[in-house]
């Protein structure tokens, strides 16, 4: 080496800068409680555990905590859950609850097209005394109703329950839960006596065959994906689904039927079992009923007549059948594809008989499961007093309103006889201006719901519209007359249950921002300004809250009366129900009905099942296609109130709303990818990207459903038992014309 | 009922929600694990032994395994400890819109921890190092001066500028984890354990790095840069119709507004100095362009030069940047530009000195001539992009032109209409879309861009007629020069915006 170069290496190595204080700002050390290295600038003193706030896959997250509060989070190893795995949002969870765009402060608007200005608790909690109180005295406690959510905690929705139905009196009350679950729910009730969704995840392992329909687990729930990538026994994967979903494309079978030809194939399915002889001929005997008369129902659906309806080959459909009647362990899984339709409550029970006759329930690997949708859906079906009266139980039971009045200690009167409308009835109302009075709770309905072009006129039938909820920005947010600011996921305590039926424990560690209350608390404050705050006094706090759900729950299917507090919840790593006092020693993983017994009062399960039913909006020469909505990406959660709040999270998501055309359809309209083109149906006209793929089927295209813009154009049409709205299909027309 | 009670239960509720107790609460798990807990999730999923010599760490990347979660950009974000959005790691999406079966593929990408990479290769600060025992490129976030050249050099949109610290900052494979035998964070959060580290020969990094390979369809040619990621399960790749979601995007690219300025006036400087030397040195002793032309230049240099460091985002460590010059244009091109001002305010002085002829004539030549190595440099800035839309033909003609149009208005204004009616006619056919070799570009350009290019058209066509008018017409020679120099700021705007920026395959709708 010359000294020419050598002096040059020398002065590099001086004035190269190796370390400094852009360096120091990115050292990773080691971390503590079995972390591995993290970043210096947030590591932490402390760890806890809770489970995420976003969907009802339940992952547990490890909290890091500098001086109690939360900096930083990583997915928890030891949950049965996730085992260390999480998806997006669960590494994001915290950022939402930094955004400038949180409700601090009370709001009132003094009149509607006003700016509201911001109020003190004690104002806002006397306003909607004062302004709900003249709506019921003059108009009837029907004239008030509040609209829930699956994103709080089960204490919470209980307490909410309870204040707006036995303390101010009202009838109706429904959650944002009607968008996604509610045809589970029924399904399982008619079919097994209770809303039971029977599977733990470990089902995912240990089956043979694993069936997903309508169910898009790899962007919709990529932590249930995990655990199917678990499985060891070299699974069949199968999806049905019209589009060719990024599940569907590392399935080892996409089965891609038409657009609303589900009831019909999976009818069609039975009658091959049938024909075949591929039952469980005892099991069918000895646990259910109604088989012989489901069984003539279903001879009608002949492979021709499948075929033709469903676009699926007579030897796939063959196949298919011989492969569930296998005698291997077949799950069956469901989502919204199946949730969401005009006769959603028929096809999930149709899906429920292939497992009936061949036997796939209560042992592992097997299962007719729903997968459920937000956080706390499940605690919401169990506890929000809305569809059923708190902990399962029936309002129109004499005995079973004794029952919970003696447990909470209050006088039976104050129990409504009666069911609550459903969400849409609720939203009818209001347009009918029966309704006049409105609480809305962590939902956002003016973008969610479906056909929602004139929802704000809507709203702006009502008298009093107060909207609580962790933002003031949200669509619904800007329509309301009092807004009360609530603490979020992670600035509270309390209990969510996931999709396995797990009660899972979120933690307060974050402070709220200025004087944003947990909802708890925000229900506590309104009843005692109410005037009922005596019959709520032992509602102390959520884990007090919690011993009443225990004690609700007694005696019930889901009886959770065993467990030891928040804290055996905690470090048992969540506790599936059913959980009954005297349990003593649990597995981890545990399923229901593998006694063959289900709770109908014969302990019988029942095949139920109807004639198929008519398309509301079938496509027609004026709106030739059939429009489909689904999510769009892991990174976006509903109607994107928190996930936007992420900087990461949007880098994720696209950057603006989209149209997924078959390049077939692209061809004859003359439209390229990436062009602005026009979709209208009959209710609204949006403009939107084309992205050309065949992913989508002819004739048919698909619109994720984050974007304000896509329940413009969804039909207003429900199951008539779930009353689930119909938001996977309408007929809509796609043209290159920007009008 | 009295307010008192409520107001005392507000203040105990308000007061409630701020204080934190979980930790009290609840017990602590892994109290004393000092080991990492996930260690059994990614054994596997790292070498257990170092590099050996002619081999390097690379990341492995099993595409059929990734279900396109995008978990592995979160954790990047979250186990580094980076700011709001900021992430190492980024997704696109591969498409074969081809019948019967679609296939879409996410495809997750970070540092390709290049053998031979472009962003230390053009780096005029040495703020690169890619480590001789690992392969691994680590970035020093001290030494970087903000100047975002390696934001064009890497053709994968690695490194990336962080405004608020000013400087880029990249990828480094979590070195310190892998040093300790811990998983890199992606490796650590991916649900289905689709990214890998590998050892791999650096031979096996060259010899796939030819032909026009690319990592996946849509990314550049691996030639560049000798990327070491390896795909893995690239469905599809044999149809040639598989292409990146966002191919038909037609967002523009980065304005670089004071690169823009910097250019425009460091070659207009060197063209007046230049045509001001040969001028005077035609004329004799005493005719020639008056003192103010030459003082123009010398001018027009410094405020070029000035513009320069408005790019950088840490200016006054600026000075670091001649350590690169071995390698980095960006370096030489600086070196040469800073002589270069010294010898142009060195000619104005020899302007007014009473100095013999031969050293008058020596500065005046040098003066012209360290101005055209200086252009010569920043041509080559880009020209060592490979971006075909910067090649050196086309970049070379830009500059080129600039430098003869605007140097040699007030001296030469026939050969300065010449030069700018040649750069217009060219730019025109560029932007024409049936003829332009560059697509993209004049779809951009006649897209996103039209009113920016109907600016440049306009101005172009105004110091055409100025100038031509200015040879009846002296008067109208200054005016015609500054609506020049003006369309010309515009035309490199465009060649900056409507270049097609080599990356990873990005979103549906844009990333």
């Amino acid at each position: 080496m010359s000294t020419f170069t050598r002096a040059g290496k020398e002065i590099q190595k001086r004035i190269r800068s190796f370390s400094g204080p852009l360096t120091e700002s990115l050292v990773r050390e080691p971390g503590a409680y079995g972390l591995g290295q993290v970043p210096s600038s947030v590591a932490p003193e402390a760890t806890t555990s809770m489970v995420c706030g976003f969907c009802a896959t339940g992952c547990s997250l490890n909290i890091h905590l500098r001086s109690g509060e939360a900096t930083n989070l990583t997915a928890n190893f030891d949950y049965p859950v996730n085992r260390g795995m999480a998806c997006p949002k669960g590494w994001e969870a915290l950022a939402p609850l930094k955004s400038n765009e949180r409700a601090t402060t009370p709001m009132l608007r003094e009149k509607r097209g006003e700016a509201p200005r911001p109020v003190d608790w004690q104002t806002a909690a006397e306003t909607f005394r004062d302004r709900f109180n003249p709506i019921i005295d003059e108009h009837g406690p029907e004239s008030v109703a509040f609209l829930s959510t699956g994103q709080i905690c089960s204490e919470e929705m209980a307490f909410l329950g309870s204040f707006a139905k036995f303390g101010m009196g009202m009838i109706h009350g429904d959650g944002n839960t009607r968008q996604c679950m509610a045809t589970a729910v029924r399904a399982y009730k008619e079919s097994f006596g209770f809303d039971s969704p029977p599977y733990t995840y470990e089902d995912f392992e240990e089956s043979d065959v694993i069936v997903l329909v309508g169910s898009n687990l790899c962007i919709a729930h990529p932590i249930m994906w995990q655990r199917v990538l678990q499985n060891k026994r070299s699974p069949e994967i199968i999806v049905i689904d019209p589009r060719r979903t990024e599940t569907a494309m590392q399935a080892t079978q996409h089965v891609p039927i038409k657009p609303k030809s589900d009831l019909t194939f999976f009818y069609g399915l039975a009658h091959l079992l049938i024909d075949k002889g591929l039952l469980d001929n005892d099991f069918i005997r000895e646990h259910c009923d109604d088989f012989e008369a489901f069984a003539e129902h279903v001879k009608d659906f002949t492979p021709d007549r499948v075929a033709e309806k469903s676009g699926i080959a007579i030897e796939e459909l063959n196949a298919l059948a011989e492969l569930i009647g296998s005698g291997k362990r077949v799950s069956f899984w469901w989502t919204m594809g199946v949730n969401q339709s005009y006769e959603a409550t028929r096809t999930a029970q149709s899906i429920i008989n292939l497992a009936l006759m061949t036997g796939n329930i209560g042992k592992p690997g097997t299962g007719a499961n729903s997968i459920t949708g937000q956080c706390n859906a499940m605690g919401s079906r169990l506890f929000s007093n809305t569809t059923n009266l708190l902990g399962g139980h029936d309002f129109e039971k004499e005995a079973d309103r004794d029952k919970v009045a003696g447990i909470l200690e209050i006088p039976t009167e104050r129990i409504p006889d009666q069911n609550s409308l459903p969400y849409h009835a609720i939203i009818e109302g209001v347009n009918s201006g029966k309704i006049k009075g409105l609480w809305i709770i962590a939902t956002n309905p003016a973008h969610s719901w479906i056909g929602r072009e004139d929802f704000a006129a809507v709203l702006d039938n009502l008298d009093f519209l107060v909207v609580q909820d962790m933002y003031s920005t949200t669509e619904t947010a800007a329509c309301a007359d009092l807004i009360l600011p609530a603490a979020a996921w992670g600035e509270k305590d309390g209990t969510l249950i996931n999709s396995e039926r797990r009660i899972g424990i979120v933690k307060k560690v974050a402070k709220a921002p200025g004087e944003a209350l947990t909802d708890f608390s925000i229900i506590k404050l309104l009843a005692n300004v109410w005037g009922c705050g005596d019959w709520f006094k032992k509602w102390q706090n959520p884990e007090a809250a919690f011993e009443i759900l225990q004690k609700l729950s007694k005696g019930q299917p889901c009886d959770i009366s065993g467990i030891d507090g928040y804290r055996q919840i905690d470090e048992e790593g969540g506790v599936q129900w059913p959980y009954p006092a005297g349990t003593t020693k649990t597995e981890k993983q545990r399923r229901l009905f593998s006694d063959g017994e289900f709770f109908t009062a014969n302990k019988k399960a029942r095949f139920v099942y109807d004639t198929i039913g008519e398309d509301p909006e079938p496509p027609c020469n004026d709106y030739p296609m059939r429009l489909l909505t689904g999510r769009g990406s892991s990174s976006q959660w509903h109607t994107q109130t928190r996930t936007r709040q992420s900087a990461v999270l949007r880098k994720l998501g696209p950057k603006e709303n989209y149209v997924e055309l078959h390049p077939a359809d692209a061809g004859s309209l003359g439209v390229s990818s990436g062009e602005l083109i026009t979709v209208a149906s009959r209710r609204g006209s949006i403009q939107i990207k084309a992205f050309i793929t065949s992913t989508v089927q002819k004739g048919t295209v698909f619109i994720p459903m984050h974007e304000e813009t896509t329940n413009r154009l969804t039909l207003p049409s429900f199951d008539p038992h779930s009353h689930q709205p119909n938001y996977k299909s309408c007929a809509v027309k796609v043209e290159k014309r920007i009008s | 009922m009295s307010l008192a009670p409520a107001r005392n239960l507000i203040d105990e509720l308000l007061a409630d929600q701020q204080s934190l107790t979980a930790v009290e609460r609840f017990s602590q798990a892994h109290r004393d694990t000092t080991t990492p807990v996930l260690e059994s999730h990614y054994r596997s999923l790292i070498p257990l032994s170092k590099p050996g010599p002619g081999e390097q760490y690379s990341f492995e990347v099993d595409l059929d395994a990734c279900s396109g979660c995008k978990a592995c950009v979160t954790a990047c974000h979250s186990l580094n400890g980076l700011d709001d959005g900021e992430s190492w790691r980024d997704v696109g999406t591969l498409v074969t819109p081809a019948v019967p079966e679609a296939v879409q593929q996410t495809v997750t990408s970070a540092c390709h921890h290049c053998s031979d990479p472009a962003c230390a290769n053009g780096c005029p600060t040495l703020a690169y190092e890619k480590d001789a025992d690992t392969g691994i490129v680590s970035h020093l976030d001290d030494q970087c001066i903000g100047c975002q050249y390696c934001t064009m050099t890497c053709p994968y949109e690695v490194p990336k500028y962080n405004d608020r610290l000013g400087i880029v900052r990249k990828c480094d494979m979590c070195q310190s984890r892998l040093k300790e035998g811990e998983a890199p964070a992606c490796v650590q959060a991916c649900p289905s354990e689709a990214i890998r580290i590998r050892i791999v020969p650096v031979e096996v990094i060259h010899n796939r790095a030819v032909n026009g390979n690319t990592l996946v369809p849509g990314a550049a040619p691996s030639a560049i840069t000798k990327p070491s990621t390896t795909f893995l399960n690239l469905r599809g790749s044999a149809g040639s119709a598989t292409m990146a979601a966002d191919e038909s995007n037609l967002a523009p690219a980065h304005a670089h507004l004071p690169l823009v300025i910097m250019l425009v006036l460091t070659q207009v400087a060197a063209g007046v100095l230049l045509f001001d030397v040969v001028a005077r040195l035609m004329s004799g002793e005493t005719a020639g362009p008056g003192k103010w032309h030459a003082i123009l230049g010398a001018c027009l240099a410094i405020a070029g030069l000035i513009a320069a460091t408005l790019h950088l985002g840490r200016p006054l460590q600026a000075w670091k940047s001649f350590l690169g010059w071995r390698k980095s244009w960006l370096s030489r091109e600086i070196l040469v530009f800073g002589a270069w001002s010294g010898a142009a305010f060195a000619y104005v002085a020899t302007l007014w000195l009473e100095l013999p002829k031969f050293i008058e004539n020596g500065v005046a030549l040098g003066a012209a001539a360290s101005g055209l190595a200086g252009v010569y440099c920043s041509v080559m800035v880009y020209v060592f992009t490979k971006r075909p839309f910067w090649s050196l033909p086309q970049t070379g003609t830009r500059f080129g032109l600039t430098l003869l149009a605007a140097g040699s208005c007030f001296t030469f204004p026939v050969l300065s209409l010449i030069a700018l009616a040649v750069k217009l006619g060219f730019e025109f056919y560029l932007r024409d879309e049936a003829r332009s070799p560059f697509l993209h570009s004049a779809k951009v350009i006649n897209g996103p861009l039209r009113r920016l290019w109907t600016g440049r058209l306009i101005s172009g066509l105004t110091a055409l007629a100025l100038i031509a008018g200015s040879i009846a017409i002296p008067a109208l020679a200054f005016p015609g020069f500054i609506i020049l120099v003006a369309g010309e700021c515009l035309a490199r705007a465009l060649y900056f915006q409507a270049v097609k920026e080599p990356k990873m395959p990005g979103n549906i709708t844009g990333s």
